[in-house]
């Protein structure tokens, strides 16, 4: 397989409501990517669009109805879903339309546009609960999340104070990021009052819902040292999927994320995360979720991960510093967006260009992580610096 | 014997009735606000018009699709076009007869690379003749609310 870089990345703002259609959107963040690595859309050999629900933007087969924003018109093209795990999984998707000696370039757009969705964008989660088991007693993801973070905080004996770390991190991590939808000063006390929306996820304790797009271009080895001096390698790329009979397994732990991130660390010669990843950015659509993912990214034992929250390792400026963008917490979670956001985020903290949100310390090695569809889907991207 | 072949009615199984609850408030967007404005407020086509490619798009976009500029260019385009195609609808979506055929169709506007999709007024199915030339004929302006619907149809121009 051939090596695989990032050349360029591109957002635009999250924002709670855009007065910009899904495709004007895929086509700011596109755009961005394009001028970032000097770039024109004749330079596209092909396109991956990552969107999650249809029902999000009200239209079927939305991937074709996002083409033309995305750059993709006259090219060979590929929308991929796996829910919230989509953001993570088409960088992959372009990553071996490159590593296959098909294509030289590719242009990865994520798009998500939820405001639009009434009453609301959870419903388009409503019916992929079992039909007979499940639905008839009205679940959301909410309520399962919920039943998820109880049974971690309750394995390992961990607060709900240890876990509103992660909330005040991020939030304020965001204070820095120009596409943030919520970004804040908090405290641990402002996320334990909060609303309680189903116990024990307060208001603060989630992302919110958002309108947006990120672009990352990928390009082969030789292209890619033509394009720019600075190109970020993927290094290593997993993906697994837990079943569907979500309940016969423990919530405690996502087996499915460990699976994926054994498979990316493999290929990217990595033997102990711990100490050869500098910078993370798991999926935090909730602030537990962020602990729970740390954990299954094998970068801390099980269990310990809000520990190092409270201990201010994983703050920006810490050893080991998680979700220095500010995560879906703080920057906004425009579902598959978000996900390429960490990409994003990774390609410029790597290059030393994130500005006012530089991991100190030159991080030579970073992972990006994104879950979903019914708890069971696991991504993970490696990328270094060589 | 399959189960397959047993059931001829899915009557006869235990069913639980469903649905995705699910409506949208969709978004006009950039491009789409100000060409339905144009039509709403003065009955009016707009598009917008990307000079490297030379290519005038209807409805309008903010980008184009072929170089992946942003098109700031935005021009009035004559409300008129000619017919590309069409087809004589004898029938509702449901199947039920239209008492009086239905015309539909794709007419390409002039000066841009752009059709809409209307019904065709005016004209006995047998006059219809692909290029001809046609014009859209909007409601007045207190009935007209932004939308495509603003247009009434076609007529021979
Ligand atoms: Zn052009």
């Amino acid at each position: 397989m051939r090596k695989v870089a990032v050349v360029g990345a591109g957002l635009t703002k999250f924002m709670r409501r855009a007065q910009e259609t899904g495709k004007e959107l895929s086509f700011e963040a596109a755009r961005a990517a394009l001028d970032n690595a000097g770039m024109q859309l004749k330079d596209i050999d092909c396109v991956v669009m990552g969107t999650a629900p249809d029902a999000f933007d009200g239209v079927h087969m939305k991937g074709e109805y996002l083409s033309d924003g995305s750059g993709a018109w006259g090219r060979p093209y590929l929308r991929g879903y796996v829910g919230g795990g989509t953001g993570v999984f088409a960088p992959i998707q372009g990553w071996y339309h490159i590593a296959s000696g098909m294509f030289d370039t590719c242009l990865v757009v994520c798009e998500e546009k939820m405001s639009g969705c009434k009453p609301h964008p959870q419903g388009a989660f409503l019916t992929i609960f079992d039909h007979t088991t499940e639905r008839p007693l009205y679940p959301n993801l909410l309520w399962i999340f919920a039943l998820e973070m109880n049974r971690y905080m309750t394995t390992h004996g961990i607060t709900k104070r240890e876990i509103a770390h992660v909330a005040v991190k991020n939030k304020k991590n965001a204070m820095d990021h120009p596409s943030a939808q919520l970004p804040m000063e908090i405290t641990v006390e402002d996320v334990m009052n909060s609303e309680v929306m189903a116990w024990p996820v307060n208001r603060l304790d989630v992302s919110p819902t958002s309108d947006g797009a990120a672009a990352v271009i990928l390009a082969s080895e030789e292209k890619a040292k033509k394009i720019t001096d600075k190109p970020i390698w993927i290094q290593g790329v997993g993906w697994n999927l837990d079943t569907s009979y979500w309940t016969n397994r423990d919530l405690y732990y996502p087996e499915y994320v460990e699976r994926a991130a054994r498979m990316a660390y493999k290929m990217a010669g990595v033997k102990e995360p711990r100490k050869e990843i500098h910078i993370a950015e798991p999926y935090d659509p909730f602030d537990y979720k962020e602990l729970h993912h740390m954990e299954g990214l094998l970068l801390c034992g099980k269990g310990e991960a809000a520990r190092l929250a409270v201990d201010g390792v994983t703050a920006r400026d810490g050893d080991l510093p998680v979700c220095p963008s500010g995560g879906l917490l703080g920057v906004g979670n425009p579902i598959a967006a978000a996900g390429l956001m960490k990409i994003s985020e990774l390609f410029w903290q790597l290059r030393g260009e994130a500005g006012k949100r530089q991991v100190p310390g030159q991080p030579k090695r970073g992972v990006a992580q994104a879950w979903g569809d019914l708890m069971q889907v696991g991504t993970v991207v490696v990328m270094g610096v060589d | 014997m399959g189960v397959l072949e047993k059931i001829t009615s899915n009557q006869e199984l235990r069913s639980w009735p469903g649905e995705i609850p699910l409506e949208n408030l969709y978004t006009m967007g950039l491009a789409g606000e100000r060409f339905f404005r144009g039509i709403k407020d003065e009955a009016k086509l707009l598009g917008t018009r990307c000079k490297t490619c030379d290519v005038t798009y209807l409805p309008p976009r903010i980008y184009c699709q072929g170089c992946f500029e942003k098109l700031v260019n935005w021009v009035d385009l004559p409300p008129q076009g000619k017919l590309e195609t069409f087809t004589i609808l004898n029938q509702d979506r449901a199947g039920r007869p239209y008492k009086t055929p239905r015309i539909l169709g794709l007419v390409r506007i002039d000066r841009s690379e752009g059709a809409l999709i209307h019904y065709i007024q005016g004209l006995e199915p047998q006059k219809i003749r692909i290029g001809m030339k046609l014009k859209a004929q909007f409601r007045s302006s207190s009935e007209r609310k932004g939308s495509i619907q603003d247009i009434v149809g076609f007529v021979p121009a």
